[in-house]
Order: C-alpha cells, then sequence, then structure tokens
C-alpha cells in the first residue's frame, strides 16, 4: 500500500474539488497581513469548517481563556513559519545576488527572486519591495553559480514539503506545499550547467 | 472529513482526468503532432498509475473506490492542437488544485504524497506551455 497510518486527516479548509470535472476548487485564502494574523487565519478556518485537528494538541499550557488558548494554538505553526520565512529570506539573497553579479542569469534568478518574494508575503511577511543588499556574492562563473543555485532551490523544494508534511494546519501545508511546486516549476525552466570540465 | 473522504474525491477527480486525456490522445495524431501526442500519452499514464495508487489505498482502508461516470463533460472544440494543449494545461492545472485539496485534508505520508502530486502537475502544466505561477494549486493567494 502506497500509504499508511490512521484513517485522520488534515484540518483542511475550503471547499470540496468538483468531481465530474477536475475543475475550480474555490478555497478561502489567508488573510494575512501580518505573520501572525496568517497564522490565526488558518487557525480561524480549521474552527470554521469544522475540520478535526489533524495531530492532539501539545501539552497543557499556561494561561486560561480564548486568547490563551488560540496563542498556544498558534505556537508550534509560528515557529515553523519563522523557520519558513529564514529559508525564503535566505533565497531571495541569494537570487538576488546571483541577478545582480551573473548576466546571463539575471532573467531566472529575477523570477526566483519575485517567486521567494512572493512567497513570504504570502506568508505574512512584510518583505522589502527593494532589492536586499548585503547579500553574500556568488561563485564566479555561470555554471558555477548555476549549480548553487540549482542546489539551494532543490534543497527549498525538499524542504516545503517536509514543512507541509509538519504544519498542523491544513491551510498552511497546502500554501507550503504549493510553493513547492510553485519553486518545482522554476526549477524546470532553469537553465542546465555543463558538464564539469566541459569549459564555458 | 475523513482521510477516506478525501482520497474518494481526489479519485473521482481522477476519473475525470483520465477520461478528458482519453478523449485528447484520440483528437491528437501520432504522425503529425508526435511531441503533442508524447505528451498527452504521458500525462495519461501518469493519472491512470495514480487512479490506481487511489484505487488500491482507498481498498486498503477498507472502502469501496468511488467508480467512474458514464461521461464527463469535455469541450466541443478540440480540432486542433492548441485547443488540446489548452485543455491538457487547464486539466493540469485542476489536477493542482485538487491535490493542493488533498495536502490540507491529509496529514503524514498521505499528505507527502499529495503534495508530491501538486508537485507533478505543476511540472506538467509547463510541458502543455503553461507558464510557471508563483502558487500552484493555490492562485487565490496572489489574487490578493
Amino acid at each position: 500500500m502506497l500509504l499508511s497510518g490512521a484513517n485522520d486527516t488534515g484540518s483542511g479548509t475550503g471547499s470540496r474539488p468538483d468531481g465530474d470535472r477536475v475543475g475550480a476548487v474555490p478555497v478561502r485564502p489567508l488573510l494575512a497581513t501580518t505573520r501572525r494574523t496568517a497564522l490565526g487565519g488558518a487557525l480561524l478556518g480549521l474552527g470554521a469548517t469544522g475540520c478535526r485537528p489533524d495531530r492532539p494538541a501539545a501539552g497543557p499550557r499556561a494561561g486560561t481563556g480564548a486568547s490563551a488558548t488560540a496563542a498556544a494554538a498558534q505556537e508550534p505553526d509560528a515557529a515553523l513559519v519563522d523557520d519558513v520565512l529564514a529559508e525564503l529570506t535566505s533565497l531571495t539573497h541569494l537570487t538576488a545576488s546571483v541577478a545582480r553579479y551573473v548576466p546571463d542569469l539575471r532573467a531566472p534568478a529575477g523570477a526566483l527572486e519575485d517567486l521567494h518574494r512572493a512567497h513570504r508575503e504570502a506568508l505574512g511577511d512584510e518583505a522589502p519591495t527593494s532589492a536586499p543588499t548585503g547579500g553574500p556574492r556568488p561563485p564566479a562563473g555561470t555554471d558555477a553559480a548555476l549549480r548553487l543555485l540549482r542546489r539551494r532551490e532543490q534543497q527549498a523544494q525538499r524542504r516545503l514539503v517536509d514543512w507541509s508534511v509538519a504544519a498542523r494546519s491544513g491551510a498552511l501545508a497546502r500554501l507550503l506545499a504549493s510553493m513547492s511546486a510553485g519553486v518545482a516549476q522554476q526549477l524546470a525552466t532553469l537553465p542546465q550547467p555543463h558538464p564539469r570540465g566541459a569549459g564555458r | 472529513m475523513t482521510a477516506i473522504d478525501a482520497l474518494q474525491t481526489t479519485l473521482r477527480a481522477e476519473h475525470a482526468a483520465l477520461y478528458v486525456y482519453g478523449t485528447l490522445g484520440a483528437q491528437t495524431s501520432r504522425s503529425a503532432q508526435p511531441a503533442l501526442f508524447d505528451a498527452v500519452s504521458s500525462a495519461y499514464a501518469a493519472h491512470r498509475a495514480r487512479r490506481d495508487l487511489l484505487v488500491r489505498e482507498i481498498t486498503g482502508l477498507g472502502a469501496t473506490p468511488a467508480a467512474s461516470a458514464p461521461s464527463y463533460v469535455v469541450p466541443r472544440e478540440l480540432g486542433t492542437p492548441r485547443a488540446v494543449r489548452r485543455e491538457a494545461l487547464e486539466l493540469e492545472r485542476g489536477c493542482a488544485r485538487t491535490y493542493a485539496w488533498l495536502v490540507a485534508n491529509t496529514v503524514g505520508e498521505r499528505r507527502r504524497w499529495a503534495a508530491g502530486a501538486l508537485n507533478d502537475a505543476a511540472v506538467r502544466e509547463l510541458v502543455f506551455r503553461g507558464t510557471p505561477e508563483m502558487l500552484p494549486g493555490a492562485d487565490e493567494y496572489t489574487d490578493r
């Protein structure tokens, strides 16, 4: 069997896909104006759609009342989102640096930079609109920079899936998996470096 | 929603995808449009394998897999390679949305598998001349 585990579900949101046609699946977006409201939106979605939490809640925490409960429920995914944003920020710097210093890769690296910036914004990060400064200079040569770019983006694609699996909120899991798919599309269009030793 | 419900919904979507791809294959000439024919054939095979996995998974959970409908809605205008490509692209976008939905409604290894299927659908969109998106399968985030 492909999959194993208990007969449980994620804390998903949104309408069911149309079975008669692989059509649109309208799903309520996370109302992310800030990182915290992004997570709050995910959790609100969970309650509003009546889905069960996908995992048992963490142990008892200090505090009483609705706000304490919400904060406690939010905490596990808040740490996860911090990790995701750190990764996306690092990638934004790398891709901006490649776009700046490697003329041959300006277009694909710029597209990746836009992608990571959009992903940060989807998570509620107030990503700067101007190009980051102070990022590390990429390795010299188009192929070397391309290899680094591919390696880091492939790593990010895998990590986003891992984070999606780890997320408690189904809505957040969906967003992270979608980010992974966005990276996969860009990787599919990224040029291949010449084999080592072939010269360029 | 139970895992079985979520998998059944996804299976119904794969039944629909297979039906439509079968129709697209019938509209594509192997000799005149070999690249498109290969792309459609490859997509059909991938979706068939995915359908079979879903059937096995649902059966393994003790449920009866949802049956395919007798027919599905297919656009009338499929007489050109461009129309076939456009329909295949829309189909993959629909599959990406479906698997993104499955991600939200499963956990653990099922969720990982759904995320992989979402990645595959997103990349296959490019084969049918789709352009990279910011958030495949969850594009409402980019519409805000």
